[in-house]
């Protein structure tokens, strides 16, 4: 629609393995498209993917979550049933499994790994929103004729920020770290550019003395993103929980 | 009691899934569960007689009924790229996979348990904060990317590990390159928990009681502290036992080593899905059987 998100077939095609220059900053790979910009748009392709999971884990853990505790009764048990399902499922071998088969487009993964990844926000939410229920602030809007959706729209929506954002920073560490194992298997959709499949297609010319600039940049841009986002995840934890008063021993 | 059920729905779930998915996708369900290439090698009577076998012309519930009467008998399908039976496949690449993830678990829980012990001790000090750090950080990465690093580091800079799996000249020099890499990804996390655990126990009373009996160092941190993360760690060996099934698949890939995710990989990009579809539900019932005796063994003890 907006050429989004970016495919091989749109980039330009140079000669094939140029080496770094002034023209080519990182040189070019094995089908002669310049590497910097293959890597760039690799990097922009795995953070529209985990933006659209973040969103959704967030949407739905916040909404159900909340909406679990403050209801109650069957409707709480039985979404904390399937919950426990969902843990319980193997998660990443099913998205594999799935990806295999239908080889999905980019939406399609998200949504897929929207399905096994929703389960354990919506606990952690839920866990947290049943300690607020039972305070008596929320007591008292119940007395003055509040309902449960404006008790979630005005009061739990703005307790459980800090929580909401480990959530959607340990969301985005799995999307892309799910999504690049599967995509350097090469079973996620073979158009559109990933750093995972930068990496595999540079690995079959390990003994030509391309790799410095093949697999090294695409490697470097892929533990960048995951080691910031896996440091930044663990602070935030023990921030939030120290907020919150969660006493769980994490963090130095 | 309750999640021994949740456990066994997730197993029918599995089930259902692994025979649903390939009539999920558009066209023959033969194809898709055989593989296109193996299709066009067939001929018509071997086409027609798979069919028969399948009960194609019979309803779902009856089909699916004749998978899971195949699978409780050991007949697991033929795969056409192997030429092989898929249960000879598993039989032959299985103790490989096995031996890889035994071995470097081990490896990486000793370590971890003794080197995350040593940190609580020294909790707050430079060496704690770094090492803390540099350890979630190397969690936060996949198994691909921790065995491409080493491999070019060992194996292409200083050529000192072979780079892909061969029996000649040293097994065990093939075999070690794929069992850092394993080490590597697992230490991290057996390092943090042994740590964040033990942290908790140096804060309690009767360590301070062992100290002012003039116990040695060495002996409250890996005797009195130790005793006390033990249980937590084994569940923790027996939780990432199961979640290491999925991360060998990567490792082997990256090494070709000749264990159950290299064959995965092989059918997976020769599209031969008989092999696929079994070693799926394979993994996922280990992965899940694993989880639920650790939850029986271990639910309702000290965490």
């Amino acid at each position: 629609m907006i050429g989004l998100p970016i495919t091989y077939s749109m980039l330009q095609r140079y000669e094939v393995f140029m080496k770094p220059s002034g023209l080519h900053i990182l040189g070019t790979n094995e089908a002669g498209q310049d590497m910097l910009l293959l890597v760039l748009s690799g990097t922009l392709n795995s953070i529209i993917l985990s933006v659209l999971v973040v969103l959704g884990t967030n949407i739905i853990s916040t909404i159900l979550g909340s909406l679990m505790a403050l209801y109650g009764k069957v409707f709480e048990r039985l979404f904390l049933r399937i919950i426990d399902i969902f843990i319980a499922l193997p998660s990443n071998i099913l998205i594999m499994a799935i990806s295999i088969y239908i080889r999905p487009s980019m939406l399609w993964f998200s949504l897929i790994v929207l399905i096994f990844g929703w389960a354990q926000g919506t606990r952690l939410i839920w866990s947290y929103t049943r300690k607020i229920v039972a305070k008596d602030y929320i007591n008292a809007v119940r007395l003055f004729g509040g309902g449960n959706l404006y008790i979630l729209y005005k009061h739990i929506i703005r307790e459980i920020m800090p929580l909401l954002l480990v959530i959607a920073l340990q969301s985005a560490r799995r999307t892309i770290l799910i999504e690049s194992s599967l995509s350097f298997l090469g079973i996620t959709n073979p158009e559109v550019v990933s750093l995972g499949k930068l990496i595999n297609n540079s690995l079959q010319f390990l003994y030509l003395d391309v790799w410095k600039w093949c697999l090294v940049p695409p490697l470097l841009s892929l533990v960048f993103i995951l080691v910031s986002l896996g440091i930044l995840g663990i602070y935030t934890e023990g921030k939030v929980d120290r907020r919150l008063k969660v006493d769980r021993d994490i963090g130095p | 009691m309750k999640r021994l059920l949740d456990y066994s729905i997730t197993l029918v779930i599995l089930l259902i899934l692994s025979f649903y998915l390939p009539r999920l996708i558009p066209g023959d369900p033969v194809s898709a569960i055989f593989g296109e290439e193996a299709i066009a090698n067939m001929s018509e009577d071997m086409i027609a007689d798979i069919r028969n076998k399948m009960g194609l012309d019979r309803p779902l519930w009856f089909q699916f009924l004749i998978f899971l009467r195949n699978i409780f008998r050991g007949d697991l399908g033929y795969s056409y790229y192997y030429r092989e039976y898929v249960i000879d496949i598993i039989r032959q690449s299985f103790p490989w996979t096995l031996s890889l993830i035994g071995v470097s678990l081990s490896i990486s829980s000793i370590l971890g348990f003794l080197l995350g012990l040593n940190a609580s001790y020294r909790v707050g000090s430079n060496y704690d904060r770094v090492s803390f750090i540099a350890m979630v950080a190397i969690s936060s990465l996949p198994e691909f990317l921790v065995g491409i690093i080493l491999l070019v580091i060992f194996a292409i800079n200083l050529k000192i590990l072979p780079a892909s799996f061969s029996l000649s000249p040293s097994i065990f020099k093939a075999f070690l390159l794929p069992c850092i890499s394993l080490i590597c990804v697992d230490f991290p996390n057996s390092y943090i928990t042994t740590r964040n655990l033990a942290v908790s126990i140096v804060k309690e009373r009767f360590i301070q009681t062992a100290k002012a009996k003039l116990k040695s160092d060495r002996r409250i941190k890996y005797v009195h502290i130790g005793r006390n993360v033990l249980y937590p760690v084994i569940t923790r060996f027996l939780l990432r036992l199961s979640h290491l099934f999925f991360g060998v698949i990567f490792i082997e890939v990256v090494f070709s080593y000749p264990g159950i995710g290299m064959a995965l990989y092989t059918s997976i990009i020769h599209r031969d899905y008989a092999f696929v579809q079994i070693c799926v539900l394979l993994m996922s019932f280990i992965i899940v059987t694993i989880n639920m005796i650790t939850e029986y063994l271990f639910a309702g003890g000290r965490t």
